[in-house]
Parts: structure tokens; sequence; C-alpha cells
């Protein structure tokens, strides 16, 4: 204990003397340790730390799939017989987000909602902070309206009181609705919820209808695959009774934890391992830099060797030293981590799950502790096993010129750049392709004009405008006012708009079809819009017409059709003049629509996604009670707002106006997370090559010194200085060349793990690897042309001078 | 190696000041020296005469603070680092102490290193460098790495790189001076050989015992030509 705390001391001393390489040694290790620890923060807060609930292991969530649509969510009556049909489940749940216009508090405000069965906060195991939960049976159509409100909005809006309990809320409803609790704090339902509502049970909701999510709590002991082919059973049984809405029909489940992060975790483990070959670079370096000083240290270890010092013992020493470094850089990386943890949760929220609980807590300490302490054993090793090995009589007898000028050290050295630069070469390849890939994925022809358009959402109270002829009214009212507002050029609406509003998939038969095949859904994303939202997205009308003045309420049905559609379920036939229901075409009572045009494609979910099929319906047939208000603006469009606001308040004060975008922002919202990505790794990449690049003018700065004599005598043999240059040079780019062919091929190999990520970019493109070696041999020639032009300064009279 | 512009060097009132600090030292004082072509000179004295400034000033290592140096009929004091380093290629040979071979480099890469600064042919270079090992008896030991000889057949190397090029005169600093008396006693034979084939030769040496080799000795004594200095003789 006393050597080491004498270890200790002395390390503590030597590194104090020398302050530059100590500096640059805890700062490279900063960067490597600090970024680790940031990125492993998001590990552990998104991946690794449990959900806020009790026992989440045993929570999942039950999607419908069909083979031929994929996941999807769930109607009311399937969930109802799966609730009912079940065992190995101790709650089933369900939840649907909502939106509700508030009102009673000057203009109308939008508050994000869910809705849910009563039995929701039980199957997650969570009770209300305030109040008390829904009672069974309160999810039914008769229940009194009750509402439990979310924490933060609790806290905005009622100040945190607990008389807020008992209150009443005005949602638009017939009447108003109790407040009898407030939610937990930590509970969030894909973001934050300010307002939770039992569901209205009405199991004569057509079986199609799907929109509600379902959260299931299995039973103790019960695990996932019997559950989910107890649910499959259930879902079979439906197929024979239901042979029209369920054939086909499965269901798929997934862990909840797995359900909120899955999507993230290949980006977050590429992250990850980005930041540990940043760190492997830092630790190359740190190394680097101790074997340059072992020139100054090679005598006084020969000397400790000399007077008895046992290799362990003097290996020791060396790590205490290199531990110490490492333990100066891990505090300085840790504060670097909490500025990145701050950093990563401003500029990720949005793109990665559960970013908000992303902390330093005691595991990422540990981690950090650990990787520390790892990092200093490495660093140290290969210089401190390299010092013990040399021969103490050399040592003795030539000083500093022994160790570290010698070919073995050298070759080290050299060989820490292959390596740095290999990695350095693997990382920017990887940001590269993912930035070529997100430069594509702004490329992507969306279908619909992006600039200088607004949209905003109107959503009406459900009472109020439960008649659609008065929503029709107000929404050509409010249409044709904005429509003739200085510096608006066209205006229109739509129920959802492109890039991040979604939009409901509904499943339609066609008139004297011949269906073949049971299984195969005939499926199409369905939206409701005017004629102005065509023109003013500039989508265009490829066949027949739009919809017309005459195509209103209680006239025969209408509807316009997108080009993949009409592909897709017409195969080089006329869609036009065509009938198509999405109710049981064998019901008298089925309304039909005629196709009276075929319009343009829009990429409505994720730009990185090939249209899906699109019908849409005129808004003066099916108007809803949300719809979005689109304007094409001559100038910035967010200067209608205002206009749009006051006109809107004219029109109805009590119908809040939500989700003022532009679609501009939505497009750019929509690339977020590839952005993201790509911005990321290309900081990963760029400090890896900064790092890189030191080291490379370390062993190139340090090579010139040590062969000062040489170069000396190279110059008194009558080489001009532009051939030392190109000497040094051609010799310090030796390894860069060398690493850049490790981190090619490594590059190459890896990349199949981005394909993932690419949108429209091989893992192999050519162009990419060739901007990586370009710039790569670019920045290594620079940081090598300072010590190289140093070198031909190099007086030749050393030549003259005895060793 | 003779050549007919006489005296191949002639040095005017060379001086040479070096400044450290507050501290001027005044290396080499006002020195008027010419050397014939196809001379044998020796430039002697104690340590820290100016012997090696000297040396440096002539091989275009080092320039004057003062004075005139003229090479071959051309000034060569106020050079550019590259004009010098390209008139070192093409006249000069020298021969170091401490033999100044590369160690990285075979015999035959130290041998043809100043060819390749010189811009010759690969093929006259090949030539070159064959012709002057076999002058120093070293073809045998062609591509050998300097690691691998004896240190008086790293300085017959090194004597071999230094006329490879047929230079207008060899530079030798105490060619002798990290080598056994044998040793060195072979390699002095081998200057004189190469004198005798019409090579101008300047070296620098306190040894007495090469002295008498050399046509004419000049001695230099706290950086001033001393005409009398112990061993001073000129042969004609």
């Amino acid at each position: 204990m006393d050597a080491l705390l004498q270890d200790l001391r002395y390390a503590v001393r030597s590194l104090s003397q020398n302050l530059g390489f100590t500096l640059a040694a805890v700062l490279t290790l900063a960067i490597g340790l600090g970024g680790n620890t940031a990125i492993f923060s998001v590990v552990n807060g998104v991946l690794l730390r449990p959900l806020p609930f009790p026992r989440p292991e045993q929570l999942a969530i039950a999607w419908g799939h069909h083979p031929a649509i994929g996941r999807e969510t769930v109607s009311l009556p399937d969930f109802l017989d799966w609730q009912s049909g079940v065992h190995s489940f101790d709650r089933l749940a369900a939840v649907a987000l909502a939106n509700y216009p508030v009102n009673g508090r000057g203009e109308a405000e939008l508050v994000s909602g869910a809705v849910v069965t009563a039995n929701f906060f039980r199957t997650l195991g969570v009770s209300p902070a305030v109040g008390r939960d829904f009672l069974p049976g309160e999810d039914s159509r008769s229940a009194p309206r009750v509402a439990i409100l979310g924490y933060n909005y609790w806290q905005r809006h009622f100040g945190g009181q607990a008389d807020a309990v008992g209150r009443h809320l005005d949602l638009g409803a017939e009447g108003p609705y109790t407040i009898v609790g407030v939610a937990p704090r930590d509970l969030r339902w894909e973001g934050e919820v300010d307002l939770w509502t039992p569901l209205a049970i009405d199991s004569t909701r057509p079986r199609r209808s799907d929109f509600l999510t379902v959260v299931g709590r299995l039973r103790p002991g019960a695990t996932l695959l019997p559950a989910q082919n107890e649910l499959n059973a259930v879902a079979r049984q439906l197929e024979e009774r239901y042979p029209d809405t369920n054939t086909g029909w499965r269901v798929d489940l997934v862990p909840l934890q797995e359900e909120l992060v899955g999507n993230i975790r290949p980006a977050l483990l590429m992250f990850m391992g980005a930041v540990v070959l940043v760190l492997l670079i830092a630790c190359l370096n740190v190394a680097n830099l101790m074997l340059a000083r072992l020139t100054s240290r090679h005598r006084e270890i020969a000397v400790r060797t000399a007077l008895g010092a046992s290799r362990s013992r003097l290996l020791r020493q060396l790590l205490v030293e290199s531990t110490v470094l490492a333990l100066m850089g891990g505090g300085v990386g840790l504060l670097l981590a909490t500025w990145g943890i701050d950093a990563l949760r401003l500029s990720q929220a949005g793109t990665i799950p559960r970013i908000e609980s992303v902390t330093l807590d005691w595991r990422v300490l540990a981690f950090a502790l650990g990787l520390t302490l790892a990092t200093g054993l490495a660093a140290g090793l290969i210089p401190a096993h390299r010092l013990t090995r040399a021969d103490p009589q050399i040592g003795l007898r030539d000083g500093s010129r022994a160790a570290a000028g010698s070919p073995a050290v050298g070759g080290a050295r050299r060989g820490l750049v292959v390596a740095e630069v290999a990695i350095a070469v693997v990382l920017l390849s990887g940001a590269g392709l993912l930035l070529r890939s997100f430069a594509r994925l702004l490329q992507v022809n969306p279908g619909f004009r992006v600039d200088n358009v607004l949209t905003a959402q109107i959503s009406l109270p459900r009472v109020k405008y439960a008649d659609q002829s008065r929503r029709v009214a107000l929404y050509e009212e409010l249409n044709s006012r904005i429509a003739a507002t200085a510096g608006v050029q066209a205006a229109g609406l739509v129920s959802r708009a492109p890039l991040g509003d979604g939009a409901p998939h509904n499943s339609f038969e066609i008139e004297h079809a011949l269906v073949t095949d049971p299984a195969a859904v005939q499926d199409a994303e369905t939206l409701v819009a005017t004629t102005g939202y065509f023109t003013t997205l500039n989508i265009p009308l490829l066949r027949g017409r739009l919809f017309g003045p005459e195509d209103r309420a209680g006239a025969p049905g209408v509807a316009l059709i997108s080009q993949t559609m009409a592909r897709r379920y017409w195969k080089g036939h006329d869609p036009l003049g065509i009938r198509i229901t999405r109710d049981d075409p064998s019901d008298p009572a089925a309304r039909w629509y005629t196709i009276v045009g075929v319009v343009g494609d829009v990429r409505h979910e994720r730009l990185a996604e090939l249209p899906y099929p699109q019908l849409y319906l005129p808004m003066a047939q099916v108007a809803g009670r949300r719809m979005i208000l689109t304007a094409r603006v001559a100038g910035d469009p967010m200067r209608v707002v205002a206009v749009l606001r006051r006109t809107l308040a004219e029109l109805d004060s009590q119908v809040p106006l939500s989700n003022v975008r532009t679609m501009r922002d939505r497009v750019a919202e929509s690339a977020a997370r590839p952005r993201a990505s790509a911005g990321l790794l290309a900081l990963f990449a760029a400090t890896a090559l900064l790092l890189a690049l030191v080291g490379v003018y370390g062993v190139i700065a340090y090579g010139v010194t040590q062969r000062t004599r040489e170069l000396g005598i190279r110059v008194a043999l009558g080489a001009r200085p532009r051939e030392i240059l190109r000497l040094v040079m051609r010799q310090g780019m030796a390894p860069v060349v060398a690493g850049i062919s490790v981190g090619v091929i490594c590059g190459l190999a890896g990349s199949r793990l981005l394909r993932s990520m690419l949108f429209q970019v091989e893992p192999t493109d050519l162009l990419t690897y060739i901007a990586v070696i370009g710039s790569v041999s670019a920045a290594a020639m620079g940081a090598s042309y300072w010590p190289a032009r140093r070198a031909t300064r190099v007086d030749p009279i050393v030549a003259l001078r005895s060793e | 190696m003779a050549l007919a512009i006489d005296p191949l060097i002639r040095l005017n009132g060379v001086s040479k000041i070096f400044h450290t600090k507050e501290v001027e030292t005044h290396a080499l004082s006002g020195i008027d020296l010419e050397i014939r072509a196809g001379e044998y000179l020796v430039i002697s004295g104690p340590s820290g005469c100016g012997k090696t400034t000297l040396l440096s000033i002539l091989g275009l290592l080092d320039s004057p603070s003062e004075g005139s140096y003229v090479l071959a009929g051309e000034p060569v004091s106020s050079l550019t680092a590259a004009q010098r380093a390209r008139v070192r290629a093409r006249t000069i040979g020298f021969i170091f102490q401490a033999f100044n071979l590369i160690g990285d480099l075979t015999v035959f890469q130290n041998v043809e290193l100043p060819l390749k600064y010189r811009g010759m042919s690969r093929h006259e270079r090949r030539a070159a460098v064959h012709g002057a090992l076999e002058r120093v008896g070293l073809l045998h030991r062609i591509n050998h790495y300097p690691g691998q000889l004896s240190g008086g057949q790293q300085q017959r190397a090194a004597v071999a790189r230094a006329v490879a090029g047929q230079p207008l005169v060899l530079l030798a600093d105490e060619p002798t001076g990290n080598l056994d008396s044998k040793n060195g006693s072979q390699v002095m034979d081998l200057l004189a050989e190469l004198h005798q084939q019409g090579a101008t030769i300047c070296m620098v040496t306190h040894d007495p015992r090469y002295l008498k080799q050399a046509q004419r000795t000049i001695y230099l004594f706290d950086g001033r030509l001393d005409g009398h200095g112990p061993f001073h003789r000129e042969v004609a």
C-alpha cells in the first residue's frame, strides 16, 4: 500500500512537471471519456432503465397484424373480444390519443389527451397522484363524464391545487367533465398527455375501425409467446365468425419497453459503437504521447532497473501514472458529459423516445469510472511494456536515444497511427453514408409544394358541431376568408396534412369486382379534402376532375384516388366512373363513392416511404370535427397566422387553432431523426479525425526531432528543402495510407450494419468512400506538412558534430 | 577531378560570428585562403579554434558573417539554401568523422544518395556507385546495412559516397577520429590514392601522424590563420 501511495505521489509530481504533456493527454482522454459517458447515459436512460411502472417486464402491446398491411391498431369490438377471450393477462386495457378543445379560459385551447379504458392505470400499475382512478364502468357510454388531469397540466392550469379535483372542464361535449384525479408525474404515453378521459365503449362500432392501442399486463409467470398464441386463437375465432372484416388478421404481442424504444436501438448502439471508437483513438493518442515521453525517461528507468527495481514494480509505476491521467481525463470528461447530455436532450427531443429521462445516475457514473480505469490501463500498457523490456545497459549508455529512437518504438508509434486513421476512416465512412442518405432524403419529391405553405389545425367542439352542415359551413367560410386575405395565393382544407399527422387506413370494396383472395386487403390512406387543398399544395390532377360545387352533402358520393391507388387496384383499367364503398357492399345502407379523378401521389407518412394508395373524399360530404387549413402565401407563411387566429375567433371563439406550422417545418421534422443520426455520427467522426490528425502530427513531429541528424546529413549531401519536405511527408503518410486501406476494408465490412438507416444509398457507395479517402488524405497531408516544413530548416551543420 | 579554374577556392576576409543571448563569439576572423585544384590541404589547430566552422563554410553548410567566398569561379557567399544545396550536390564531397551513413539505407543506397540529389539518371547512378565502391574495395558489401559493417568499412563507404559524384573538392572532417589506427591508416591511404588520381582534398585533423600526407597545412588558432603553427609546412 505504501509503495502504491509512493507511486501515486511520484505520478502526480511527474505529471505536474510535464504540464504540456499532461494537458494534451487529459484533454484527449476527456473527449473520449466524455463522449462515451454522454452516449452511455442515453443508452442507459432509453434502453436500460426500466419503464416507470411496477414490474414493467409484464407489460406488452398487442397489435393487430395482417400480412398485407402489417401492424395496425385494434378496433373496439376486437379489443372487447380479446379481453373476454384470454387468460394469460391480468388485465387488457386500451388507449387512443385524442386532442380536446378546452373552453372557458378565453380563447379555446387544444390540449393533448388520451381516451382510455377504465382499467388503463391499473393495468400499468400506477395510481393517480391526487384523487382517484377511473372506476370500473366509467368507460361505458352512459357513465357520467369524468377526467383525470395530466400532472403538468394540473400544475400549469390549477397551480397544483388539490381542490382541482371535483371541478369541471368544458370539452365541448354535451356536458362538462368532472375532474376526479391527477395522473402521476412520470406518466407519459407517446409524449406528454394533458388530459385522460374514459373511452365511451360502444360495441356497435365497426370491426375495421382500428384506432385503439391495446396494452396488457401478463399474469405473474406468464410469458409472451403463449400469451400471443392465446390472442391468435381468439383472432382465428373472430376470423371464422366475421370473415368479411377479420380474414387474415392476427395479433402481434411486443414487450412495452421494446415497443417504446425498439426502433431507436440500432441507432443508439451505433452511436455507442462510434464513441467507443473515438475513445480507442484517444487511448492510442495517449499511448503515443506516452511513448514519445519515454525519450526523456529511458535513462531514469534504466537507473531504477540497475538499482534493483523489478519489472512488475516498474510496470506498476507507469500504469499508476497512466491511470492518474485517465482519472483526470475522466473527471473533465464527466463535466463534458453533463453538457453533452443537456445538448442531447435539447437536440434529440422528439427523435429519441424517453430522452427526457436521461440523467447521470449511479449506473452511468459506475460505467464512467470503470471505463476510465480500463482506459488508464489500456493507454499505459503498450508504453510500459515497451519501456520495461528495453535493455537497461543501452539506456544507461545512450540515454533517451535508446528507447524512443529505437526502430521498435518508432514501429509501435506508426502502428498506433495506422489504427487511429483506420478507425477515423470507419467512422467517417459511416457518417458520410448517413449524410449522403440524408441529402437524398431531402431531394425526394414529396408530391406536393413545400415552400410558402402554412398548415394549422382546426378542432371543432363535439356537441356544438355535431351537425355536419354546421361543420361544413364554418370550414367553408373560414377557407374563403383566408383565401381572400392579402398575400394568400390559395387555401384549402384536408383532414390530415402530410408528414406528421398520419392518415387513417381504410379498407374499401370495389363495385362488381371479383374478389379472388379474401385475405387480399384493399386498403388506402383515407383523407377528406377540398379542391383548394390540391391547388394550394400543387398536387396535380392527372385524369378526370377535382371536386366541384355540385359535390355537396346529399349529392351522390364522389372520390379522388391517387396514381398509386389507380395502378395498384385497377392495373391499367380506367378507374373513372367506378364506385367504391368503405362499408359492407351487401348492406343496402352502404355509402358509395364514384371515382371522378386521379391525382398525383403524396408521401404522406414519411419522406423515405414510397407513396401508399390514397383515397380523397370531398369535405362537403364527409367533414369531420378536425381539419387542417393549408394556405399558400406570397412570402413568409407565418405572417398570416394572426389573420387566421382573428378570423377563426370572429367565426367562433370556442374553436381552437393548434399545430400551426409551415410545411417546410413539417418536412424538416419528418427528416429530424436521419438528420440527428447523420449529424451526431458526423460529430463523432470529425472528433475521431481530429484526434487521429493530432496523432499523425505527433508521430511526424517526433520523427523529425529524432531524425534531425539524418536530415542534416541529407542536407549536407545536397538534399534541397523540397526533397526533405517530400521525404518527411512521404514517410509520414505511409502509416496514413495503410490506415486508410485498413479503414476502408473495415468500413465496407461494417457498413452493412447501416443498411436499415440508409435511404437510396448503398453501403458500398463509391462516392462516399472516395470523398472519405480524399478528405482524410488531404487532412493528414496538412497535419504532416508543418513538421515536414520544420524538417526543411534542419541545420546541416549537425552532420559535422560528433555523436 | 582537377579543374582548370585556379584557385578552385578563394576566401577573402571571411569571418563568422555566433550570437547567443548577449554573447558574441568570433569563431573565424579575417580568413584569407586559396586552395588550388588538385591540392591536398590540411587544416589543423587545437579544439575550438574554428576548424569545423571553416570546413562548414567551405562546404556551404554555413555562410560567412563577413567576407567573400568564390568556389570554382562563382561567388557563393550569399546563395539561398536551395542554391547552396545544389552546389553542394554537384561540387563537394563530404567525409565526416562519425561516418554519417544512414542506418536505414544499404551501402548502395547511401552512396547513391548525393547522386540522387544531383538528379542523375538511375543508370548513371548505378554505374557511379559501383565504380566508387570498387575504388574503396567494398563492392562485396554493396547490399549490407551500415550496422553490418566495421568502423573502417563504414568510413570507406562514406569515402565512396563522397567521391561517387566526382566532386571538385573533397572535404574531410577528422576522417580517422572514430577509427583505430589500422583502419585510420587504411582510410588515409585511400585519400592519398584519391589525391594521386587528381582529387582536391581539404581535411581537418589534429592528428600529427597524417599531416605529412598533405601538400600544405594551415594552422588555425582562435579563429585566425596562424602561419607559424607547430606543424606549419608547405609542399610545392
